[in-house]
């Protein structure tokens, strides 16, 4: 199967919509076979929807993502896997493992170290899981 | 010292968040968590971008470029995402935090939320987009599924519902997504216009066309040149129109009138109407023709009283709405004056509904919204009111009722009307299905509730 990870750098982009590229990855039988970057600056929200779709991508890892494209991209079959933070190749050793839900935080060797929770929802519960290690930060300074 | 700042922050109306050098964050303020959504126990530790979730994050930093520049910079204007997944729009202001040397330690950003601005923008500008739509309405999600790909299509569409329904707001909705028609949204009502004059306000005139055109008018096709053209109650207009309108949609030109020449028209056209059509063409009334060119893409907007689930949810969007306008703060609707709400019929549909709410909003003083405060013909006839004691008890029942019939007839509509497989999803029997279906009036075919 093939998905797609939205990123910023080294990391899970943290927004769909405004994600400066994606990270298209093959998998067979839980390798990966090829993968490669595609920019997708200057995509604007629908654009990035159908390109995703028209690559066959069958599911989405990102951060944040608004409803609309939510729906967009469930309504063509992708799965999303949403509220994920953290560095992409984290966030891929996860899925590669079928490990994978949205609102990880990811740590290194893709294990999960924390959900995200939220105020609005029915749980105002305590985050686990701070601070993580510091490489590839895109634009540290 | 970092309880005594929190204290402070946590006074402030503004969002504020501070991060170090790595942009892990090391404060967040009470309002911060309310406009992202994110409790301060979460925030604190992780990158602020993987928080606040801002438009300009990946690309243009205003933090990073702060502190880069040692200059504050005030009032940007940005958006973010926040846990709901809706946009957010904000004006932040940032500045760079400098430790006792005088280095760059950090960086603190303050920001308020503009949703309220941002409703009274768009109610003056007119630009509705998607967000504007609410509705958890499977079918109006089948639309909202298909809308993008009807909106850049350029083809005619005809939307077809009750008034009241909203059919402007998708219209707009369709214009704004489309982004390729740089031109004006323009909305005429065909059925308020005169016969008489409909033509000149559609087309316009040059000067000398009757006794006193003294100069040129262009109509509201020339204005929404390059742009849309919304014709409301299409099915009101006259036989001479529909020949005339005709024309344009097949030929892409008109005549104003006492015009010599032709003149080209690059306008998308929707239509809506509130009554059905295609009666109106069995009956002679309106050109079979017209009917065909006009009903390339439809649009079938439900009445409120069968999409009841997004009265609570219409109810809240009205609420701050009115709030923003009106400079209230008017929290929420009541159990009681919600249950009343439930049980209306909504000939007006969503219109009704925003009447009411405004209705509510001069009476109410308050925070919340009671049965006192709605127009007195919604509880005409119902045995509500503030001063009865078991009003609570019968609210809930109400509240309890409608609930489920909206689970039953949901789960029916998305079974197809089949009992077997609505009753597993419910996780109850069929018997027990049939049993309350009949103890609510509830049947598939016809959907009304009795």
């Amino acid at each position: 199967m093939k998905i797609a990870i939205a990123i910023f750098g080294t990391r899970v982009s943290p927004r769909f919509d405004f994600a400066p590229g994606f990270m298209l990855v093959e998998i067979t039988d839980g390798e990966i076979v090829s993968r490669r970057e595609i920019p997708a600056e200057g995509w604007d929200g629908l654009e990035r929807i159908e390109k995703l779709a028209e690559s066959a991508v069958e599911a989405v890892i990102c951060g944040a993502i608004d409803r609309f494209s939510l729906r967009q991209l469930e309504m063509r079959g992708i799965k999303v896997y949403s509220w994920i933070t953290g560095e992409a190749e984290d966030a891929l050793s996860s899925f590669q493992k079928g490990q994978l839900e949205s609102g990880f935080m990811m740590a290194q060797g893709g294990r999960c170290c924390g959900r995200w929770r939220f105020r609005q929802g029915q749980s105002q519960g305590q985050g686990r899981g701070r601070g993580r290690g510091r490489r590839g930060l895109p634009g540290a300074w | 010292m970092s309880r005594g700042r929190d204290i402070i922050l946590d006074s402030i109306a503004d969002g504020v968040f501070t991060v170090d050098r790595d942009w892990n964050i090391t404060s967040f303020n009470r309002a911060a968590e309310r406009i992202t959504g994110i409790s301060r126990e979460q925030a604190v530790g992780q990158k602020c971008f993987d928080v606040f979730h801002a438009d300009v994050c990946q690309k243009a930093c205003t933090l990073r470029e702060s502190i880069e520049s040692g200059k504050e910079i005030i009032d940007r204007r940005i958006n973010i995402l926040n846990s709901e997944g809706k946009q957010v729009p904000l004006s932040i202001s940032t500045a760079v935090i400098r430790d006792e040397e005088g280095e760059a330690a950090g960086g603190a950003e303050t920001f308020r939320d503009l949703s309220d601005i941002e409703i009274l923008r768009r109610e003056i500008q007119g630009r509705y987009t998607f967000a504007d739509i609410i509705s958890q309405n499977h079918e109006i999600r089948e639309i909202f599924d298909i809308l993008p790909d009807i909106a850049v299509s350029e083809s005619t569409v005809l939307i077809e519902g009750p008034s009241g329904s909203g059919k402007e707001l998708f219209a707009k909705a369709l214009h704004t997504l489309n982004t390729a028609r740089k031109g004006q949204f323009v909305a005429v009502n065909c059925g308020a216009l005169p016969d008489t004059l409909l033509e000149s306000e559609l087309f316009g005139y040059v000067k000398g066309a009757f006794t006193d055109a003294r100069k040129d008018k262009p109509g509201r096709f020339a204005r929404a040149e390059g742009g849309t053209i919304f014709l409301d109650e299409i099915g009101d207009i006259p036989p001479a129109m529909q020949v005339k309108l005709l024309r344009v949609l097949q030929e892409k030109e008109y005549e104003p009138l006492g015009a010599a020449a032709t003149v080209k028209a690059d306008v998308r056209v929707i239509a809506a109407t509130n009554k059905n059509l295609m009666q109106l063409v069995s009956r002679g009334r309106f050109r079979d023709d017209l009917y065909y060119r006009l009903n390339i893409v439809k649009i079938n907007i439900p009445p409120l009283s069968s999409r009841r689930e997004d009265i609570p949810l219409l109810t809240d969007h009205f609420i701050s709405r009115f709030n923003a306008k009106k400079g209230k703060q008017i929290r929420s609707m009541s159990a009681q004056a919600m249950a009343i709400l439930m049980q209306h019929d909504f000939p007006g549909n969503i219109r009704e509904l925003e009447n009411i709410i405004e209705h509510a909003f001069i009476l109410c003083r308050g925070s919340e919204i009671r049965p006192g405060h709605l127009p007195r013909e919604l509880s005409a006839g119902m045995d509500i009111t503030e001063q009865n004691e078991n009003v609570e008890a019968k609210s809930i029942e109400l509240t309890k009722r409608q609930a489920e019939v909206t689970m039953i007839l949901n789960a029916l509509q998305r079974h197809n009307g089949n009992r077997k497989e609505t009753a597993d999803e419910l996780g109850i029997n069929k018997t027990t299905l049939w049993r309350k279906m009949k103890k609510y009036g509830v049947s598939f075919a016809d959907k009304k509730l009795q």
